[in-house]
């Protein structure tokens, strides 16, 4: 009987394995561009950009912005805006608008969309100073500001998905647009009185009752101007075919399939098999190199990824507060190592711990002060003196004691989940063991670590430091490393003001807000030397790599003509790399392989 | 009280425990999430922390300034009529996405159990009445060793790359082909069964060893028994020993397992489904963990204490069957 169970068992496995393999190899017909992504699953999809359920990367397929930013060149790509113009005393943004766009459901494309998606925006707290949004015809719309606005809030104003079209969000757009009529003039320098706070107050109470309500809004499926339109979704697929009315009418490729991100070895398995067009998956060189080998079709592209890693250091606790200590930090790490282990294609940052890329790096640093950095190269012996000066002493068993005695021991933080950051985490850990301060790496998972991190209760934390995504420049990341409310600043715990070059005391809130609201090199450079000096000084945050992604593409399978690695498009990436995905797409750069499925 | 209805109390109370452990426990979790967004206010729009801390609030429509009890009242209330409550980031029912998430893993699961109990109980019944093939022998213990240490991610990752990738017998993601329209019709369901292959697999290979050694152990238990000599001596054909008195008598252990094993599958099932984009609970209780969806992560908790409530009165039904001689 057992034997007789078994064998039917057997027959049963087989048939269906049999059945499933004929039926399998009969669906692999369609040609479209095939990626990796994320969306929410059904049922909580829903075609609302702005909430929960809505968010995805087929928004960027779906969506576009009125420009997009080239930064390897500085160019503005037109998108649904055609041309732009600022007014001299920058309060005035006007735009000219692409007459031939239609969102998907056919309604043509005007002003008023463009005015309900930033007002929208606004809801969500952007904007502070914009004093309201005219549309004088259907195809110009103009951002009036209660002061000259900065590079970065130019950026967003031409570079923001235009995603609420006015005949579907007018209702909360229209009150928006009369809750900024009540927002209060601020005048720089001036305290606010107790009415004035209360009433803004109230403002904010009010605005976040309307977005809560627009956030309930639930269309089935998310209605955009771009290429494409969501034509299907499960948990693991996502179908988008192109728009016919579209006013991209150069594209060639008829559909994308976004399907849905796994784990590294999962995509890698998708590359193997011709699966995906492209991917970005982390991946260590042994495995790519094996990739390429059974995967003729894949070119790998290193990109800048606008970020670096490093550790940011709690100069609240010893031994962080002091200088020397930091400084033999800076000497103990071998960072080229932690980049090898952690993130192979990645640069290693330069030993000066400065928050710029290298790409670009002396166009920010003047000579004078260029002459003025410390270097902090790789050296064990360095680091032992700074700490023998220091105080510090090693016991018997050759681990490091501070100068009152207590034994060195650390905890890195990482978030759980960031294989690259725990890897070099892991590798640093090991480093400083060595060299007698006990380490170990502690895991949180995320929303506990930025509280730790906030709140000031680590010691040492992986992080990212420079941040060129939002604002291709260093304002943005000196802001994350300086301000009063910065990212690292405030996980740092630096004070109000430090110690300059010549000791002279920086401001470093009054400095971050020249450098973010200056488009003149001739005021905001000083302050940018100012920063860049302190950072290398300070060492607050200790800079490891800085980030490239591998990424992944098949040329000649299904879709030709990627573009090479240092071709411009690439620096898009700045935005995301599926918005370089969508404009490759959508320009018709890219092209399927198969000519009878071209459009 | 009779033996079923105290069953049934048991369950009942095991239920409300597991609902109260699981309400306190999920709100004791460490990360204050309303901290986390209301500093970010503080930081973005320059408001006062309790003004960016009520915005917070209102925006996860969580009010942790409600006692605990308050707080579990107002959510029994809503389970007695049935309410499983709102998720607290995606706006909609617990309850919608229960429904349609829950099925999918129930089915994945219920296909790789069946799988790997039927396969895993067979090969172990046969290992014992083999018991002196020592070849035999040392394949099976090796594969139940192998099959019991490899983690069913990993076996997961081998089938996906040699199945689906090399051999492209079966495909690599989803519960079903999208070119299909869900519903009862063969196509769809067909494609259903090919798609739940491979997850399937990956829970039936990590598994079936177990299966195997348990099922082993307890027909070695068996063989000993005087009435399996008694019935040799009888001359009974070995088929009949086999199957009724061999077979029927082992198998009631492993069926005890069974149902703490279904059970525990579905809270188990995150990698699997991950890795196969399989839409089942699994994306739901990361997301829910992750974001601090203190609702939809009680909905699934709660739906996983009666599964396993559940699986255990079937398995005293189905044990009581078996043997005639245990009275529930």
């Amino acid at each position: 009987m057992c034997a007789h169970s078994l064998c039917m068992v057997l027959i049963a496995l087989w048939a269906i394995f049999g059945l499933a393999a004929c039926q399998h190899s009969a669906v692999q017909t369609e040609t479209a561009f095939r990626c990796s992504g994320s969306w929410f699953i059904p049922p909580s999809f829903h075609g609302n950009a702005w909430s929960q359920g809505g968010d995805g990367t087929h928004l960027h397929f779906v969506y576009e912005p009125l420009f997009l930013y080239q930064a390897a060149d500085r160019r503005y790509l037109p998108q649904l805006g055609t041309a732009y113009s600022i007014s001299a005393d920058r309060r005035q943004l006007t735009v000219k608008l692409r007459p031939t766009a239609r969102w998907h459901d056919d309604t043509p494309f005007r002003s008023i969309d463009v005015k309900s998606s930033f007002l929208i925006y606004w809801l969500q707290g952007w904007g502070g100073a914009l004093e309201r949004i005219d549309t004088p015809d259907e195809q110009t719309v103009v951002f009036v500001w209660q002061r000259p606005f900065n590079p970065v809030e130019e950026r967003q104003m031409l570079g923001q998905r235009i995603q609420a079209p006015a005949h579907l969000f007018s209702k909360w757009a229209d009150t928006a647009e009369k809750l900024l009529a009540r927002s209060p003039r601020r005048r720089l320098g001036q305290e606010p009185t107790s009415a004035q706070q209360k009433a803004f107050e109230q403002l904010l109470l009010d605005k976040n009752e309307q977005l809560q309500l627009a956030y309930a809004f639930r269309p089935e499926k998310p209605i955009g101007t771009n290429a494409y339109q969501v034509s299907q979704i499960t948990a693991s697929e996502m179908v988008l075919k192109r728009y016919p009315r579209s006013w991209h009418t150069a594209v060639k490729v008829p559909e994308v399939r976004i399907l849905r991100g796994s784990t590294n070895d999962v995509m890698w398995a998708y590359l193997l098999g011709g699966d995906v067009d492209a991917s970005h998956a982390a991946t260590p060189p042994d495995v790519a190199e094996q990739m390429r080998k059974l995967n003729p079709h894949l070119k790998q592209l290193n990109l800048p990824d606008y970020l670096n890693f490093g550790y940011v250091l709690n100069l609240r606790q010893a031994p962080f507060k002091q200088l020397a200590f930091r400084q033999a930090l800076a000497h103990l790490i071998d960072r080229d190592r932690l980049r090898q282990i952690a993130s192979y294609y990645s640069l290693t940052s330069d030993d000066r711990h400065l928050p710029l890329m290298a790409h670009d790096a002396q166009d920010w640093l003047s000579p004078a002060l260029e002459n003025t950095l410390q270097h902090y190269p790789h050296d064990l012996q360095k680091a032992e003196k700074l700490l023998n000066e220091a105080g510090f002493k090693r016991n018997a068993e050759q681990n490091w004691l501070s100068p009152d005695g207590t034994p060195l021991q650390f905890e890195i933080a990482v978030i759980a989940g960031y294989s690259d950051w725990i890897l070099a985490s892991e590798s640093l850990a090991s480093q400083l063991t060595r060299f007698g301060i006990p380490a170990q790496v502690r895991t949180y998972d995320s929303a506990l670590y930025h509280q730790l991190i906030r709140n000031g209760e680590f010691q040492m934390a992986a992080a990212f430091g420079l941040d060129y995504k939002v604002y291709t420049q260093p304002a943005f990341s000196m802001d994350r490393l300086f301000a009063r409310n910065g990212f690292l600043s405030k996980a740092a715990g630096l004070p109000e003001r430090l110690p300059g070059p010549a000791g002279r005391a920086i401001d470093l809130q009054k400095s971050v807000e020249t450098l973010m609201d200056n488009a003149d090199p001739q005021v905001y450079r000083p302050a940018l030397n100012d920063l860049l000096w302190l950072a290398n000084q300070q060492l607050h945050f200790l800079a490891i790599y800085e980030k490239r992604i591998g990424v992944f593409v098949q040329e000649g399978e299904r879709i030709r003509n990627w573009p090479a690695a240092d071709d411009p498009v690439w620096s898009l990436t700045a935005q995301g790399l599926d918005v370089t995905y969508a404009y490759l797409l959508s320009s018709g750069r890219l092209e399927p392989v198969n000519r009878e499925a071209r459009l | 009280m009779s033996p079923r209805l105290r069953k049934w109390t048991s369950a009942l109370i095991t239920i409300l425990a597991a609902t109260l452990i699981s309400f306190v426990l999920i709100r004791a979790m460490p990360g204050d999430f309303l901290d986390l967004r209301a500093n970010e206010l503080v930081t973005t729009q320059g408001l006062p922390y309790a003004t960016a801390y009520k915005i917070a609030s209102s925006q996860y429509n969580y009010d942790p300034n409600l006692p605990l009890w308050q707080q579990f009242v107002s959510y029994f209330g809503g389970l007695l009529h049935g309410n499983l409550g709102t998720s607290m980031t995606l706006r909609i029912p617990v309850s919608s996405v229960l429904l349609q998430a829950l099925p999918w893993t129930l089915f994945l699961n219920f296909l790789a159990l069946l799988l790997s109990f039927s396969v895993g109980t067979t090969l172990g019944l046969l290992l014992a009445w083999k018991r002196r093939s020592r070849v035999l022998s040392g394949l099976m213990n090796g594969f139940a060793v192998l099959s019991q240490a490899i983690p069913d991610f990993l076996i997961g990752l081998l089938l996906l790359v040699f199945f689906g990738v090399r051999l492209r017998w079966f495909p690599l993601r989803g519960a079903y082909d999208i070119s299909y329209t869900p519903g009862f019709n063969l196509p769809f369901m067909f494609s259903v069964l090919q798609h739940a292959i491979l997850p399937a697999m990956a829970y039936t290979l990590s598994t079936v060893g177990g299966w195997m050694l348990a099922m082993r152990a307890s027909a070695t238990q068996v063989l000993n028994e005087e009435y399996l000599l008694v019935a040799q001596a009888k001359g009974l054909k070995s088929k009949r020993i086999f199957g009724r008195y061999l077979a029927r008598n082992a198998i009631m252990p492993p069926v005890t397992q069974l149902a703490i094993a279904f059970a525990s599958m579905i809270s188990g099932s995150i990698f699997v489904e991950w890795m196969f984009a399989y839409p089942g609970i699994g994306y739901f209780f990361g997301y829910a963990l992750g974001n601090r969806d203190f609702t939809l992560l009680q909905g699934i908790l709660l739906v996983s204490t009666l599964t396993m409530v559940v699986a255990n009165l079937l398995a005293d039904a189905v044990y009581s069957w078996i043997d005639p001689r245990v009275k529930t």
